[in-house]
């Protein structure tokens, strides 16, 4: 085979091989930054090798030698979870971008009522970023988004009341989800574990989190980690069109 | 200014402990959902990545 072929196959699966790993590396946060820290050691070992610094690159060799296997262990879920994604990003036709008016609607008229009616809820949207590591855990609905349907899931004392709702594009994705919660420090320390849940899930992802205050039926907006208060239709309204747009 | 300090806030951490200010940088949610969004872009990152490990291995002695 003339040597011009061989690299061209060359480069081409060293691109295919950097394509899929770079899709692998941006589908979480987490991932990427495990990424950073990697580069990070990966280009001091490779400094001291050249600046010939003996002891440094003795212990620097072995971290690097044993760094993927590290990885590996403690991404283990994550590692298998975003596989997956990477091979079915192309097959996720919905997104938050294709909510129509109806569903909007639909999501504003239900948590108008819950909170008149006081009761608890949690209702996320998602955006790009996908939620099924929460859904898988959940019960699947993929139900086509309704107002009744939500105001019959945050029913209080009934099995799901007490999760959040994941929505994506006008399905209702799962319900009872649970989230891991904020420990962040810029709220208030009385905050209660439903506004915790939907910080906590505004943090790892982009999705938009509409929380029903049980105690005193405020309706709230989180987005990438910053809560918003919006009690009337048209500040709902405005928000989500202005986020999920 | 603030940004000025900022950087020189993250560069003494980053002398004080390299591995925990890489884990705390803030990876911003628009560049991530952008390349998420625009294949062309994780395309042409991974043609310049693919670009740069073949002149290392094939043109330098370096790896």
């Amino acid at each position: 085979m003339p040597e011009v072929v061989k690299m061209i196959i060359d480069f081409y699966l060293l691109f295919l091989l950097s394509y899929f790993l770079l899709s692998f590396f941006l589908s979480s946060k987490r991932i990427f930054k495990l990424l950073l820290i990697a580069l990070f050691v990966y280009l001091i070992t490779w400094g001291a090798g050249k600046l010939d610094l003996k002891i440094s690159y003795q212990v620097l060799k072995e971290v690097r030698f044993w760094l993927p296997l590290v990885i590996i262990i403690i991404l283990t879920p994550d590692i298998r979870r975003n596989f997956e994604n990477v091979w079915l990003s192309d097959l996720k036709t919905e997104g938050a971008n294709i909510n129509t008016e109806e569903t909007k609607q639909e999501i504003i008229d239900a948590a108008l009522y819950l909170s008149s009616q006081r009761n608890g809820a949690l209702i996320t949207i998602e955006k790009y970023n996908s939620l099924d590591a929460f859904a898988e855990r959940a019960i699947i609905m993929d139900a086509l988004v309704s107002k009744e349907l939500l105001i019959n899931i945050f029913v209080p004392n009934t099995p799901l009341h007490d999760g959040a709702v994941i929505i994506r594009g006008n399905h209702i994705r799962c319900a009872g989800a649970y989230y891991f919660l904020s420990e962040t420090d810029k709220q208030e320390r009385t905050m209660g574990s439903r506004h915790r849940a939907a910080l906590g899930v505004s943090e790892i992802s982009d999705s938009l989190t509409i929380v029903v205050s049980e105690e005193t039926g405020n309706i709230s907006i989180v987005i990438e980690g910053i809560m918003i208060r919006a009690n009337d239709r048209e500040k709902l309204l405005e928000y989500l069109n202005m986020y999920l747009k | 200014m603030r940004k000025i300090k900022l950087f020189f806030k993250y560069l003494l951490l980053f002398l004080i402990n390299p591995i925990k200010t890489i884990a705390s940088v803030d990876v911003s949610d628009r560049f991530i959902n952008y390349l998420t969004k625009n294949a062309w872009l994780r395309i042409v990152i991974a043609l310049v990545v693919s670009a740069f490990f073949f002149y290392l291995i094939y043109y330098t002695n370096i790896l």
